[in-house]
């Protein structure tokens, strides 16, 4: 009956510990596994990566005060005998530290889901918060670029910013454009009504903070045939490019002529 | 609404793995603040009138700058030091606003849409709720505030706190002890609070991917919606208060009255904070700290939309 109790007691005092360097280990874990630190902007993942080693030193310290007093450093002795016990209350909370972490690290996909996308809605103009991109030709060098080349590789964003930039703008309509984006239909693609059946968002992910404040932004690509692609699947979009005014805005849209499937870029998301 | 668990998994990991190194940071502060600082210099620090100690508290944030996942677990020791409830929730709801990053990072994110006024009225209004919150807390026994545990936070949670110190104690103790004492702390407030960051950021995971935000973009044209609507975001969206500014003023359609309401709204209450109140305080305090930053947030806002600046 005394060593029951004795173990209860140390299972109680142990938990704290397996949770903690659990914790730990997925912190560090998650700096060199580039599946999961897509998940946060890399400005963050030095500061998980301090806080994983903080933890792991945290739980070295509480073994080395277990291995020099032994249960009195698990438990808290005479000054709360009651709390030494473990509860239901506290296997609950091991549990919820535990599990749903480890789980969701198991089933968490590459990508976000076409749903995702539609539920927060495209943005087909350029946002206000993203910085990189921005093109930094004047008018007349893009008019340069354009004599020599006869596609234009360029990225959504600057597609999207340049519908604010006359000159630009003028320089680059209906010229053949190229670029990397994920395929999403206006709606889910089982029932997918008439209307939308010949166009697609050619769609870039840009987050601030981490994936959960992510928001799409993208170009409305039409189709001659109806695309048959995998959601959330990354192409090379080429095309010709077209500034349509659409509530009063100029917002891009391409003509497709040519897609291709390619492999994840290295940047899912833009920061 | 259309709920997806592999969307949910995604936004979930990136809540807890953002939130997470701001919680354990703020739970080592506070365990040099419990190992470190005597009572009588927390206490000191303030004005002996309670309601000019309301006022300074504050201000705390410009000094000991805490986003809303850290400072929960500092306020637990703060209280635990002896400091006034009424101006440790002061400085809970003031710090994740009155901070001179979120203050950069606002003024930033408002380029060319109205940045000095959104800027000031973002830190004015934060800083009125909460100081209006902690005066309102200056007669409540802290037995109807908060919950046993921070009570007597020793035994509080799954991690136990075994060492019950008196002041007296960590005043003879070494300094290694005292790091020991720090560290100790730090691991027992992390436990317990993660635990119900993890079901904050659960259920805040749940409503971030499953609704669909788009169809709320009808309500934009009416002031009094358009408020309501952006703190029904700020409470799904979770935000950290550094970078809700960005998201905030990224959303296009709404007047600024409506961003406004959002990024003040939210660094206070939100499904994740809801959680990690819980932790805290009781329900009933909750609750009615949660109607007065609703209510302040919701006519401030609405007022503010009559000046130009704001539409």
């Amino acid at each position: 009956m005394r060593l029951g109790i004795s173990l209860r007691k140390l299972i109680a005092g142990v938990l704290p510990l397996i949770a903690l360097t659990a914790w730990a280990g997925l912190m560090i874990w998650f700096y060199f596994d580039p599946r999961i630190n897509v998940l946060t902007n890399p400005f963050l993942h030095r500061w998980v990566l301090l806080a994983g080693i903080f933890l792991a030193l945290i739980v070295i310290f509480r073994f080395i005060e277990i291995s020099r007093n032994g249960m009195i450093a698990l438990n808290c002795g005479e000054e709360c005998r009651d709390s030494d016990e473990l509860t239901v209350g506290k296997l609950v909370v091991f549990f919820t530290l535990i599990i749903p972490f480890f789980l969701a690290i198991i089933v968490t996909p590459a990508s976000f889901s076409g749903q995702f996308v539609r539920n927060r809605g495209v943005e087909l103009i350029a946002p206000a918060v993203i910085t990189k991109g921005i093109p930094e030709m004047t008018a007349d060098e893009v008019q340069s670029v354009l004599g020599e080349v006869t596609v234009y590789d360029t990225d959504v964003i600057e597609i999207l910013m340049l519908a604010d930039d006359p000159a630009a703008r003028s320089a680059l309509e209906k010229k053949e454009v190229s670029f990397i984006a994920q395929l999403v239909y206006p709606e889910a693609k089982a029932g997918i009504s008439e209307k939308n059946r010949n166009i697609f968002y050619a769609v870039r992910l840009y987050m601030l903070c981490c994936a959960a404040d992510a928001r799409p932004v993208g170009i409305l690509v039409r189709t001659p045939t109806s695309l048959e692609g995998k959601e959330m699947s990354w192409l090379k979009i080429s095309g010709i490019l077209n500034y349509v005014n659409t509530n009063g805005r100029l917002v891009p849209e391409v003509t497709l002529k040519t897609s291709e499937l390619i492999p994840t870029p290295e940047e899912q998301y833009l920061y | 609404m259309e709920f997806n668990f592999n969307d949910f998994a995604k936004a979930f990991l990136s809540i807890l793995f953002t939130g997470m190194p701001f919680l354990l940071f703020g739970t080592l502060f506070a365990g040099i603040v419990e190992a470190f600082v005597p009572s009588k210099v927390i206490k000191s620090s303030l004005p002996k009138n309670p309601v000019l100690a309301v006022i300074v508290s504050g201000f705390l944030g410009m000094i000991l700058p805490m986003c809303e996942c850290g400072v929960v677990a500092v306020l637990r020791r703060l209280i635990n030091k002896g400091l006034p409830v009424s101006c440790a929730v002061t400085y809970m709801l003031a710090s994740p606003i009155v901070n001179p990053i979120v203050i950069l990072s606002t003024y930033t994110a408002f380029t060319n849409q109205s940045q000095f006024p959104m800027t000031g009225a973002r830190i004015g209004m934060g800083y009125f709720i909460a100081v209006i919150v902690g005066l309102s807390l200056l007669r409540q026994p802290a037995q109807k505030v908060l919950n046993q545990s921070v009570l007597f936070i020793p035994r509080s949670g799954l991690f136990k706190g075994g060492f019950a110190r008196t002041e007296t104690n960590l005043e003879m103790m070494s300094f290694s002890s005292k790091l020991r004492h720090a560290l100790h702390c730090a691991s027992v407030d992390f436990i317990d609070v993660a635990a119900f960051l993890v079901m904050g950021a659960g259920i805040a995971a749940i409503f971030n991917t499953a609704i669909p935000q788009t169809s709320l973009a009808v309500f934009a044209n009416d002031p009094f919606l358009s408020i309501n609507l952006m703190i029904g975001m700020a409470i799904i969206l979770c935000l950290c208060s550094s970078t809700d500014a960005f998201v905030a003023a990224s959303i296009t359609g709404f007047p600024n009255s409506a961003k406004l309401a959002m990024v003040v709204f939210g660094p206070m209450f939100d499904l994740k904070l809801l959680f990690l109140y819980l932790s805290v305080f009781r329900p009933f305090f909750i609750f009615r700290a949660v109607g007065i930053i609703y209510i302040v947030t919701l006519i401030g806002c609405y007022l503010l939309n009559f000046t130009s600046w704001f539409q």
